[in-house]
């Protein structure tokens, strides 16, 4: 069996750019994962507008409700909608393979190709100094990655009056997607009374987005089709893919896909990963140089729980406490469709308290359009046949919220591997996560703070609507970064205590997790920690 | 408005047939629309319940059940089913037009005021009809 330099675990966002940054640097690499791939029944989404496709496409069924009515949710549901029929098999066989029993903690996990990247909202948030300092990370390090990782996936954005949360440091991006009117109407509002939502620590601006709105490298700029819930075709929003795809043509590159991680051993300086097959159910063995664990913070905390002894042992969990605020815009109630208009969130709210850039609680907003009517009949207090003549006048003017709340280790989070004899793995994760409720009381506080603003835009919140906890994929912490060297913990570089060669990349590591969503600075993390691992 | 015999009322066409009048005010005779009806329901059969039986052998009634149960059972059978047509039907070509949205003039918001009135109305009813009937 001959030795690998690298061994890259994990196709999600951080595990794509950790390859991509060590190929780019001459080295040789090798990325396993179990990498399930799209149902080629479910991704022949023609390059039209989601308009057109409704009017005359008769196969628009498999893509949006699903041969089988699998894009159908029926019940308390909220959240998710993001996953569409296409983007199915992001979560295809998690039971089997990563099982978690939890009555308080619900994630979303993924074994798909381009791991939870396949949903991911395209938000480029960078965390501020504070933030980063609280999370345990280099703060310089990850600031100068932000550039980098933005020139690799390709960022649009506005240096406007939030820019200070946003894009702080990033010097090179592309001009913003064009704002749908209902944003436009909150964006206008807002630079009239700017002053007012200052002083209250309130700070609105354009998201920036791993959107292109200028065709790069062979991907096409944005065309306004309305089908981002649905399709990649154009390569215009970045997905972990679409660098995994590119690094594949690359000679120093090798992809082998079908094989979970399941634990790790070192001697010698040498590390070598069991994995099993997860078409036939087989082990191999494979050997390596540095290994470089990016499986997300749940798949990676097996790995390393598996292979350090920790089985029984309690790891912390943070996740971002969130909750979905719809909202409506009585001067669009029947305006009629808008044709040509961006699905992803278009604005970010800031709540500031202290004025210092941490501790922030986020909101973006959403048009609601291209996830059409089936989705949120059922909410209506009416019945289906009138509640439908209503919501045709009222959805122009409906948009969604998202509001997350920042997160803090405590004894109430955490998570415990324990043996699991029906599992394909032998184990599954018990999760546990609870918030006081002095902190419930907080950031309900300021949800409440936030819709009483958004009325001053013409934006009036109908409802909040709590999520799960977990739900939101925003999740990290399970290996907390730690100067002491102690097991199952890792160190600021992302070498884990207790190894040599073993690098944690992905948001395994966080010590804090922020309110801004954290794919950003997994991936700017997954550039410095690969960085790392080559000078050692 | 159609007439069912008990053969019909077995066959999922007529439930679809049933639920597209009420929800479009058509009748429609669409294979592709009772198909995936079929397959759906075959993917995830739900809970017998009398309701459901009730609304189909008087499809006068569904309305007024439909709206009642908004509050009584949200997550009853009987609108499951319906939220199945109304999806299927919402990605059909031939009818998604009628949940797309359009530009309302002003009389069509004062029909819509009258949409919203016939809904509390049927709600009202719907209600005086689970009850008596214990459904």
């Amino acid at each position: 069996m001959s030795l690998i330099d690298y061994i890259v675990v994990g196709s999600g966002p951080a595990g794509a750019i950790a390859a991509k940054t060590l190929v780019d640097a001459g080295k040789n690499v090798t990325m396993i994962n179990v990498g399930f791939t799209p149902n080629p029944d479910n991704q022949m989404l023609p390059g039209k507008t989601l308009i057109d496709l409704r009017r005359h496409d008769k196969d628009q069924y498999k893509y949006i409700i699903g041969q089988h009515g699998e894009g159908l949710a029926w019940g308390d549901v909220a959240g998710g909608a993001q996953i569409t029929p296409p983007r199915q098999y992001m979560v295809k066989a998690i039971d089997r393979f990563m099982p978690t029993t939890s009555r308080t903690f619900f994630p979303i996990q993924s074994l798909g190709y381009g791991g939870l990247g396949i949903s991911w909202g395209l938000q480029c948030w960078e965390y501020s100094i504070p933030d980063l300092d609280k999370m345990g990370l280099d703060s310089r390090r990850i600031k100068a990655a932000y550039n980098t990782v933005g020139n690799m996936i390709g960022i649009s954005a506005t240096r406007d009056e939030a820019a200070r949360y946003t894009i702080d440091e990033l010097k090179s991006f592309q001009p913003s997607v064009k704002a749908d009117r209902n944003h436009q109407l909150i964006l206008n509002t807002y630079k009239k009374h700017s002053k007012r939502f200052i002083k209250k620590g309130v700070y609105v601006g354009r998201t920036p987005l791993a959107i292109l709105t200028k065709p790069t490298a062979g991907r096409k700029a944005y065309r306004y089709l309305e089908t981002d819930f649905y399709s990649d075709a154009d390569k215009s929003l970045w997905r972990p893919w679409i660098t995994i795809d590119e690094l594949k043509r690359q000679p120093n590159f090798k992809y082998i896909d079908n094989r979970l991680v399941l634990s790790f051993d070192e001697s010698n300086g040498v590390v070598t990963i069991k994995t099993l097959d997860v078409t036939n159910n087989k082990i191999a063995t494979y050997s390596c140089k540095k290994l470089i664990l990016a499986g997300g913070a749940l798949g990676t905390a097996r790995i390393v729980m598996r292979s350090q002894g920790g089985i029984g042992t309690k790891v912390p969990i943070l996740s971002n406490p969130h909750s979905y605020v719809p909202a409506i815009q009585p001067r669009f109630f029947g305006k009629g469709y808008e044709n040509n208009k961006l699905n992803m969130g278009q604005v970010s709210y800031f709540i500031d308290p202290a004025g210092n850039d941490s501790d922030l609680t986020v909101a973006s907003s959403y048009g609601y359009q291209s996830l059409m009517l089936f989705r949120i009949i059922s909410q209506i207090p009416f019945n289906f046949a009138d509640a439908r003549l209503l919501s045709r006048f009222i959805l122009p003017g409906l948009i969604v919220m998202i509001v997350q709340h920042p997160d803090y280790q405590s004894k109430d989070k955490y998570l415990r591997l324990a043996k699991d004899d029906n599992s394909a793995t032998g184990d599954k994760l018990e999760a546990h996560y609870s918030l006081t409720k002095q902190v419930e009381a907080t950031w309900d506080k300021r949800e409440k703070k936030l819709t009483s603003l958004m009325r001053k835009l013409w934006t009036f919140p109908i409802m909040r609507i709590k999520t799960e906890h977990g739900s939101g994929i925003h999740y990290a912490g399970t290996l907390p970064i730690s100067k002491e060297p102690k097991p199952l913990h890792i160190g600021q570089d992302g070498n884990l205590h207790g190894t040599q060669n073993v690098f944690i990349a992905d948001s395994s590591g966080f010590n804090y997790l922020p309110g801004k969503g954290l794919t950003f600075t997994i991936m700017a993390n997954a550039h410095a920690v690969a960085n790392k691992a080559m000078e050692d | 408005m159609i007439r069912y015999n008990e053969y019909m009322i077995k066959s999922t066409a007529s439930e679809v047939d049933i639920i597209t009048e009420y929800l479009l005010n058509k009748h429609i005779s669409d294979r592709h629309v009772y198909d995936l009806y079929d397959t759906i329901l075959a993917s995830s059969p739900g809970k017998d319940e009398r309701i459901v039986r009730v609304a189909f052998s008087h499809p006068r009634l569904l309305p007024f059940l439909d709206a009642a149960l908004v509050f009584v059972r949200p997550h009853s059978e009987l609108r499951r089913r319906i939220h199945i047509v109304f999806s299927i039907l919402e990605t059909s070509p031939a009818y998604s037009n009628e949940f797309i949205s359009e530009k309302v003039t002003f009389f069509g918001f004062l029909a819509l005021i009258g949409v919203g009135l016939r809904g509390i109305y049927r709600l009202l009813i719907g209600l005086i009809i689970v009850r008596i009937g214990r459904l």
